[in-house]
């Protein structure tokens, strides 16, 4: 070995002192290239990424703080307009509070079953009679697209003897479930678009039905038998 | 006068293209070197700087997800919101008969005190009506107003008829638009 290094040119041991340092630079250049630049790579999208984020967080809370008063009221409007169960019970009491300022009898009313309507809603059909004067009970009827929840006409059948007019009439009124997931917290949110909001006010003057609380039994009796 | 003096061995002795080689090699070695070494500071300072961005960044990413947390009220409110305005669109697409009446109610309202409508029937697709009339004044001018009206596709005349005690008993069914 030491023979074949004595005989090894001093030019070409030279050349391999020279190229060795040459070459170990290049395949360092390599390795810590293509290490780094993956690192640094990672990193930048990684920022990347986050700058994405909080450019929608900040847009998001800033759009959330700006609008909580609107959605708190147009949240409940909206939920009595569109409730989340069978509105058939609330629209009965709103048909007959609205009869009762409109002069007109409500009777013979029945409720029908809740059946899934094509438009991806739940509906229910309601029947009822309605007496009164001609006017009234046209004026009733023409009210009750001022009614929350929605009350669609069916069908109008309105009859008139003795001066007095019946109006045999079918409504459908619908309600849906609520929604069940909320978007993640990195998810943007868009507002409310002038045709959402035109509906918010268009719903707004709508007649809202009146829940009354029931204050809790305070307690109960005494125990009666002093045990 | 200078004199060049080698002292060394002939055997040690390079050629001169080979000392020049080994010159320009030497010297692309140091440049690599440097080059290497302003590479390498560079790209761990940009690691460095990168990282710091990074953690700041998610620092604050942290602190607006809380802070979107403490309204996450409102965003159930304003999803919920959108749910029910479109599904309330939705319901107020649907067709109502009582367009029809609207169309009609201004026709029935020009009916004299004499005349009566005894049956009125509206649906979303048609509107079906039965009036008396008195008299035949009455029924001109019932007609007349009905030609007038542009509120409807087609009026057909179902049925006529005339008793000397009652008058006339129109049926008339319409088509709205």
């Amino acid at each position: 070995m030491q023979n074949f290094l004595k005989n090894i040119p001093e030019s070409t041991k030279k050349m391999i002192s020279v190229v060795t340092p040459l070459i170990a630079l290049i395949i360092l250049f390599v390795i810590v290239g293509k290490f780094g630049w993956s690192k640094v790579g990672n990193l930048r999208s990684r920022i990347v990424i986050a700058q994405k984020d909080e450019t929608v967080l900040i847009q998001k809370a800033k759009l959330l703080e700006t609008i909580s008063d609107t959605l708190s009221s147009g949240s409940a409007i909206s939920t009595a307009v569109m409730p989340e169960n069978n509105s058939a019970l609330v629209v009965l009491t709103q048909l007959k509070i609205l009869s009762g300022t409109r002069g007109v009898f409500l009777g013979n009313v029945k409720s029908g079953a809740e059946v899934d309507d094509e438009s991806g809603l739940s509906r229910v059909d309601i029947t009822f009679d309605s007496r009164g004067t001609k006017e009234s009970v046209i004026a009733f009827l023409k009210d009750t697209r001022n009614l929350a929840p929605i009350v669609k006409l069916n069908k109008i059948k309105i009859s008139q003897a003795l001066g007095e007019t019946l109006a045999t009439v079918s409504v459908m009124t619908f309600w849906s479930e609520l929604p069940k997931t909320i978007p993640s917290v990195t998810e943007g949110i868009s507002d409310l678009t002038p045709e959402e909001r035109a509906t918010l006010t268009e719903i707004g003057g709508l007649i809202q039905p009146i829940f009354t609380e029931l204050p809790a039994a305070e307690g109960g009796k005494e125990d009666p038998f002093g045990i | 006068m200078t004199i060049k003096l080698n002292l060394l061995p002939p055997e040690l002795a390079v050629d001169k293209k080979t000392a020049s080689i080994l010159k320009s090699v030497r010297a692309f070695n140091l440049i690599l070197t440097a080059l290497f070494v302003i590479f390498t500071i560079g790209l761990s300072a940009y690691f460095i700087f990168a990282s710091v961005m990074l953690k700041n960044k998610l620092a604050g990413l942290d602190s607006l997800k809380n802070k979107i947390k403490t309204l996450q009220t409102s965003e159930q409110q304003m999803v919920l919101l959108k749910d029910r305005i479109k599904k309330i669109n939705t319901a107020q697409a649907k067709p109502s008969s009582l367009t029809n009446l609207d169309a009609i109610d201004p026709i029935l309202s020009t009916l004299s005190q004499e005349s009566q409508m005894t049956e009125l029937n509206v649906d979303i697709a048609k509107i079906v009506f039965l009036i008396s009339f008195k008299s035949t004044f009455d029924l001109t001018d019932f007609f007349e107003n009905l030609s007038k009206s542009t509120g409807f596709e087609s009026a057909t005349l179902t049925s006529f008829g005339f008793s000397p005690l009652t008058g006339y008993l129109v049926g008339i069914n319409i088509i709205p638009k």
